[in-house]
């Protein structure tokens, strides 16, 4: 993330505003989300435990105020260290109602979807259709071969929600950036 | 969007800078695409979506990422990571091209058209189709 300057979703929404080094970053990740997708079997082989649900032991409204709690703690540890450092941690306007504003669309994804809002599931897709388009001897891989992934392989593109939001991801911050420099040319026009 | 890319105000560098920049914007791609489908996610679909719905494994990946990041932000400062100059022509071929094979393979692939469901996941644990390691052991 600090090599390429961005996550996931960073990705997606500075190459939507233009950047041709995110292109790059881009083409990566989708590389190395497919070669983590061949690799994953193994590691699971690994061992490990099942998920830790809060809501299995608390009950819906129980996980969610243990979420919360969470949250709250992490808040807190946060604006300790912030201070501790003498760094900024009060968050502008913008960014708040723009948080509150994805806190609502990730919602919405979620009832679309009837997943949790997914990026990279999106990008392992997009190199799993390159790499069999290019290679005809692609072996998907156990994980690409199991009922989701494989659906998601086999259909088009547009069907998986994951990639329907990275799509729509690239385009969105595309438009915000058009209306970014609309309000600029306009404050210059206007000097 | 080329037209986006050509506007956009980039700093001009020398030549070795752009390269090491470039080449730390593809194995930082690399490594997040590999660790997030490790991960079952990067910042939203393992952080975010895993704390909010309440699963331990969303303040695993936090915790993990956080000495990542601080070794990342320490070999930050050998690879100038202000942006190249816009590729414009490369930027608008890319994206002339995506926008053609994703509407060939739509034409060209079955469209369920339906959300995921449970039948999806029957004996996964996670929508990547990771099995339980519980599961695993039998």
């Amino acid at each position: 993330m600090q090599l390429a300057n961005g996550c996931g979703s960073g990705t997606l929404y500075t190459v939507g505003g233009g950047s041709g080094r995110m292109l790059i970053t881009l083409a990566f990740f989708i590389a190395g989300s497919v070669i983590g997708s061949l690799q994953l079997p193994a590691f699971l082989r690994l061992g490990g435990i099942d998920p830790v649900l809060a809501s299995n032991y608390l009950g819906p409204w129980g996980g969610l105020a243990a979420t919360w709690l969470s949250l709250g703690l992490a808040a807190l540890a946060g604006v300790a260290i912030a201070k501790r450092r003498a760094a900024s941690f009060a968050p502008s306007r913008r960014m708040v109602l723009g948080a509150i504003l994805i806190g609502l669309l990730s919602i919405a994804v979620f009832a679309a979807g009837h997943h949790p809002w997914s990026v990279t599931f999106g990008f392992t897709v997009w190199g799993a259709k390159i790499a069999s388009l290019l290679g005809r001897g692609f072996v998907p891989g156990r994980i690409l071969a199991m009922g989701g992934p494989k659906r998601a392989l086999g259909d088009s593109i547009l069907s998986d929600t994951s990639s329907l939001t990275d799509l729509g991801m690239i385009l969105g911050a595309h438009g915000g950036d058009c209306r970014q420099r609309a309000v600029r040319r306009a404050i210059r026009g206007r000097r | 969007m080329a037209a986006t890319a050509a506007s956009a105000p980039f700093a001009a560098q020398s030549v070795a800078a752009a390269e090491i920049a470039l080449a730390a914007a593809a194995l930082g791609g690399l490594l997040m695409g590999w660790g997030a489908r490790l991960g079952f996610g990067c910042n939203i679909g393992a952080f975010v979506g895993g704390v909010a719905s309440g699963s331990l494994h969303g303040w695993v990946w936090f915790a993990a990422a956080l000495p990542g990041c601080m070794i990342g932000i320490k070999l930050r400062r050998c690879s100038d990571f202000r942006a190249s100059r816009p590729m414009r022509t490369v930027y608008a071929i890319v994206f002339v091209v995506a926008f053609a094979a994703l509407i060939a393979q739509h034409l060209t692939s079955p469209s369920s058209g339906r959300p995921v469901s449970p039948e999806d996941f029957a004996g996964a644990c996670a929508p990547c189709g990771a099995p339980c390691p519980s599961v695993q052991k039998k």
